[in-house]
């Protein structure tokens, strides 16, 4: 392998494994946005969280930072069953909970700030050397090296997201969501418990974030703006992905990563973002026509 | 005993009465008609006796037990089952997912093998049995009519509440229709019934209740009914002279 196609595939791979990270940020995203029509930006605050929870607890009472899920996982399932109980004593329509999760949004960012300081805090130092010591993949495989963190980040996507697909597609849970989904107060006459659902599915997405900030506080140096600095990504992949569908929206992140990586080999990286939104831009533009030949395909097949 | 028992139920929604204080009874296994014209409460009712439409003042009662705040998965739990006026099948299911959501989740829930066997059983009931495992997009009007149908039966019901479920269908798949509700009784379901066509219901009913500007207005025998003169007025706006 030459020496430009072998930078090339490192920056892919390196992508795809960033990529996995936002896509376990967008899964959350993605469940309560397709399922419970919930555009939850709060759920990125939620993940800032979630980190900066995983730094004190490492930092002050040096917790193993995968202890540190005993205590994040139920209190964000918590928090996320806290905020639709409070969209359902509202009766929030989807524009309020819009509104809200943006002010939680901006709240957070400003709260993180005053408890942490807005200054650059880094977890990696106090890490040991087998989490950020580069290792290189073993023959036959391309001569290529991934840091273990990113390891930590690719299982903790696989896992969630394989869970969360198979429990909306085989399980009976997941058939209720996705009639709930569909229309919930058909759902209802139907026997199918809405609330106490809704209520779950987002506890569960909320806890999600935790796991999610875990990894990003092992993996990046933590600000109170990083989720703006993530909103593009995650929101556009999750758009891609099919709002609702956690492989769709973890495909999107890795290959809009891969895309992003790629592109800042060749043209400037302040770009990059733009092409994450042009993706987008391209999608939607091409929606329409995908749809009219979908439509002309079934009604082919029925006529 | 009465199945169900309405009691002074009344439904405002802002400053409109809908509903003004309705009785209603429904013994097991009767077909009730409920008629009425244009925006006389009839939908307004079913929709508070499925737990749809909270009510603002009376009771519900069902089986013995009142439900008048329980949530409609309570009262379908219960033995309640409902259809839409305009069909409201669950899109990106097949027909035969759509039946055995009901089965899944309904009174005796199941597990998703044996509701989908149950959901076959009631389609070939319903003779839907050749489209199970098509989409329902691909449904005609009449055919959606009737998985409303087989969606509510498949919560294995105690009563059944029927909202216009023949309108817009042609005279033979009337027909069919009126041969299914007639079957319902059969299975040992109550049936409340609302249609527009007073003939098609006096035809199935045991008794008829009719309602006029959201307020009882006559019940009984569909043939006392159909000749109280103030059923006669408020559908015709006065007598009709030979």
């Amino acid at each position: 392998m030459s020496v430009s196609s072998l930078a090339l595939a490192q920056t892919l791979l390196n992508g795809a494994l960033l990529g996995c990270l936002f896509g376990s940020i967008a899964l959350g995203l993605s469940v309560k946005w397709g399922h419970l029509g919930v555009a939850d930006f709060f759920h990125l605050s939620l993940t800032l969280l979630g980190a900066y929870l995983t730094y004190s607890l490492v930092t002050e009472l040096l917790w193993d930072p995968f202890l540190t899920l005993a205590v994040t996982v139920p209190a964000f399932f918590v928090v996320g069953v806290g905020v639709q109980y409070l969209f359902h004593l509202i009766d929030a329509q989807p524009f309020t909970t819009l509104l809200i999760t943006f002010a939680l949004f901006i709240v957070t960012e400003s709260v993180v700030s005053m408890i942490w300081s807005p200054d650059l805090l880094n977890l990696r130092p106090l890490l040991a050397d087998g989490f950020t010591t580069s290792i290189r993949l073993p023959d036959p495989l391309p001569r290529l090296a991934v840091q273990p963190i990113d390891l930590v980040a690719l299982v903790c996507a696989a896992l969630m997201v394989g869970l969360a697909t198979y429990a909306l597609r085989s399980t009976r849970a997941g058939r209720a969501v996705q009639a709930m989904r569909q229309d919930a107060a058909i759902a209802e006459t139907l026997g199918v418990r809405v609330l106490p659902l809704t209520l779950a599915v987002s506890g569960l997405a909320a806890a999600t974030a935790a796991v999610a900030g875990m990894v990003v506080s092992l993996r990046m140096p933590l600000t109170p703006t990083l989720p703006l600095q993530w909103i593009g990504v995650v929101v556009v992949a999750t758009m891609l992905g099919g709002l609702g569908r956690p492989l769709g929206a973890l495909v999107a992140a890795v290959v809009l990563m891969m895309i992003q990586n790629a592109w800042s080999l060749w043209f400037p990286p302040q770009w990059a973002p733009a092409v994450t939104f042009g993706v987008l831009f391209l999608f939607l533009a091409l929606q329409p026509l995908t749809r009219l030949a979908r439509e002309r395909i079934t009604s082919g097949r029925t006529a | 005993m009465s199945l169900l028992r309405c009691r002074g139920v009344t439904k405002r929604f802002g400053g409109v009465k809908a509903l003004s204080e309705v009785d209603l009874e429904v013994a097991a296994g009767e077909i009730v008609g409920l008629v009425g014209p244009n925006g006389s409460g009839k939908t307004t009712l079913l929709s508070t006796i499925a737990g749809s439409l909270p009510v603002t003042a009376g009771t519900i009662e069902f089986d013995g037990r009142d439900i008048t705040r329980a949530s409609a998965h309570r009262r379908a739990h219960a033995g309640i089952a409902r259809t839409f006026q305009v069909p409201r099948p669950l899109g990106s299911f097949t027909v035969e997912e759509n039946v055995a959501t009901a089965s899944m989740f309904g009174r005796h829930a199941t597990g998703r093998a044996a509701a989908l066997d149950r959901a076959r059983d009631v389609l070939k009931a319903v003779g839907l049995a050749a489209h199970a495992g098509h989409a329902v997009d691909s449904l005609t009007l009449h055919e959606r009519k009737f998985l409303e149908i087989a969606r509510a039966v498949a919560l294995d019901p105690a009563l059944i509440l029927l909202d216009e479920v023949l309108g817009g269908l042609n005279p033979s798949e009337a027909a069919l229709g009126m041969e299914l509700i007639a079957s319902l009784r059969e299975r040992g379901m109550a049936v409340i019934y609302i249609e527009h066509n007073v003939r098609a219901v006096s035809t199935l009913a045991d008794r008829m209740y009719v309602l006029n500007q959201g307020q009882n207005l006559a019940d009984g025998t569909p043939a006392d009914v159909l000749n109280d003169p103030r059923v006669i007025e408020a559908y015709l706006g006065g007598p009709v002279d030979a």
